[in-house]
């Protein structure tokens, strides 16, 4: 096992004195502390997904995590901008385990005297946002957040400027490559009762899909952060778009994650380094 | 006589879902006679015994509400035996058991029961199976059970402290299928039919939806065959003697755990 645990190891945060995104000194903070790359675990088929991807990245305004809203009611009503039109509804529970609807802000208005926020969007295509209102949904913070890197196979969970884990992961296939983006978990489910079936011990239901499967076992394609009942493939690019994790990695991700919590998939991290600055 | 049991094997997932029920009227009791049903307001366990004992020559379908927390104790005795359908609705109130069960059955044709709404507390729970005391619901002779919104506390139950009219149940088996979350836990329902050999529908809603249900076939968890899952409500038929009857035997009552799943189905 590879992964590292690095429970009170603090990074020094880079004060810009700016107004600097947020996020951005993220990115920044994890770049600046990978010294490893991806030559710690075996190589499978060698980097990196060839596939072009078609979703426009989302610029958050609001730190992913400030503000995370879950339903209040039976349906939430999701408009085209502030005081707009209703482009869709979205059902109380989520599409894959029934969990309570819960979603990312990327942005907040006020118009009119009401507050309005622009989230992220269970839905297909990618990195699709609306607008909802904030008195229809709990609004609660997280500090926690996931971050992926394609190129060097690794997964970050940090609590603010603490990395909690860093560990290595299987991603999709040139064929079926893991989209990046910024996603959110929404649809945890529990398999410490029997960690033999292809989700290992615990998988958690992104916002997201794949963007090259129609779909998938008869369902959306939608990705997962998940265990495995094949622990030799993590570190290679054997997946249908999941990010696969030994089963002990993904029970402290699960420890220290909750719905909502941001999740940011990067190509790379030059390639996060360059989307921070 | 066939008592509803739940076992809960989540221990920190809140939400089982059980069985139970319950109430009526008397003294302080009111009933009120729509055209179609009876209703019976009860709030407490002499109302309660009352509602279920007058009740039993209603030619009308009874609905016994609970008004507050009601507990079900000696010295009354808990029985309804009437021909009209039954629902007991706790209205978000407990109800407490303490040295006593209610028995309901059929005095003719296979009725339907609905529990819902309710908080069963001490129902058959192990100290019951030790010291011989009553403190479960048994129902007999209904053609259907619909639970609803039911939770159970203080009523685990486990292999070694079972309710003892239903000790034919099978042992349940540890966890759950590969991919498989049971976020509700596992149920045992033991019916009497009344009728060897006879059928009942049962209908359980849940919290939150399912998407899979199992019973115990041959030691391991089985899907459901013909399973009707609808969102939060999963119906199904067994047949006593049939597969999904645990005892294996057409003896007139059917032991069925039982357990609503959910799977996913995310790109792996």
């Amino acid at each position: 096992m590879t992964a590292m645990l690095l429970s009170r190891w603090r990074v020094p945060l880079i004060v810009t004195g700016g107004i600097l995104v947020v996020a951005g000194i993220g990115v920044l903070i994890a770049v600046l502390t990978n010294t490893s790359g991806g030559g710690d675990y075996a190589t499978g088929k060698v980097p990196h997904p060839g596939a072009t991807f078609t979703a426009e990245p989302v610029k958050p305004e609001v730190r992913p995590g400030d503000i995370v809203a879950t339903i209040k009611g039976e349906e939430l009503q999701v408009f085209d901008a502030p005081g707009g039109t209703v482009t869709r509804t979205l059902d109380k529970w989520s599409e894959a385990t029934f969990h309570p609807l819960t979603l990312l802000a990327v942005e907040q208005r006020e118009e009119a005297g009401t507050r309005w926020l622009r989230v992220m969007l269970p839905v297909q295509p990618n990195q699709s946002t609306g607008w909802i209102k904030a008195d229809q949904v709990t609004l609660t913070t997280t500090s926690v957040e996931i971050r992926i890197f394609i190129e060097e196979r690794e997964l970050e969970l940090w609590d603010g400027t603490e990395l909690i884990l860093k560990a290595p992961v299987a991603l999709g296939t040139d064929e079926t490559p893991t989209p990046p983006g910024l996603y959110s978990i929404t649809d945890p489910l529990d398999s410490t009762h029997n960690d033999t079936g292809v989700y290992g011990a615990y998988a958690l239901g992104l916002s997201g899909f794949s963007e090259v499967l129609k779909t998938f076992d008869g369902a959306p394609p939608q990705l997962a952060i998940h265990g495995t009942n094949q622990p030799e493939l993590i570190g290679q690019y054997v997946s249908n778009g999941c990010i696969r994790m030994y089963n002990e990695d993904i029970m402290t991700v699960v420890e220290h994650t909750d719905l909502g919590t941001p999740v940011h998939i990067y190509t790379s991290r030059k390639a996060a380094a360059e989307q921070a600055a | 006589m066939a008592g509803i049991r739940s076992r809960k094997t989540h221990a920190g997932l809140a939400a089982g879902i059980a069985a139970s029920l319950l109430v009526a009227a008397a003294q302080g009791s009111h009933a009120a006679d729509a055209d179609d049903v009876t209703t019976i307001f009860v709030s407490d366990g002499q109302e309660l015994a009352d509602a279920l004992w007058d009740s039993a020559s209603s030619s009308k379908p009874v609905v016994i509400t609970l008004l507050n927390d009601v507990s079900v104790e000696q010295p009354y005795s808990y029985v309804y035996g009437g021909s009209a359908d039954l629902t007991i609705d706790g209205d978000d109130h407990m109800l407490k058991f303490d040295d006593a069960s209610i028995s309901i059955s059929s005095s003719a044709d296979p009725i339907s029961v609905t529990i819902k709404d309710v908080t069963l507390v001490d129902v058959a729970s192990p100290d019951s199976a030790v010291d011989g005391d009553d403190r479960f619901v048994s129902i007999s002779n209904v053609g259907s059970v619909l639970v609803k919104n039911v939770t159970a506390q203080d009523s685990v139950l486990d292999a070694t402290a079972h309710d003892p009219s239903c000790d034919n149940a099978s042992p349940v088996p540890a966890g759950a299928p590969a991919g498989v979350a049971f976020p509700h836990g596992v149920f045992d329902f033991c019916v009497d039919t009344g009728v060897r050999g006879a059928p009942v529908t049962i209908t359980v809603t849940f919290p939150s939806p399912v998407n899979r249900a199992y019973k115990v076939s041959d030691g391991v968890w089985t899907a459901i065959p013909g399973a009707d899952i609808s969102g939060h409500k999963l119906t199904y038929q067994i047949t006593d003697g049939g597969p999904l009857d645990a005892d294996g035997a057409t003896n007139g009552r059917i032991v069925d755990p039982l357990a609503a799943g959910l799977a996913a189905a995310f790109t792996g």
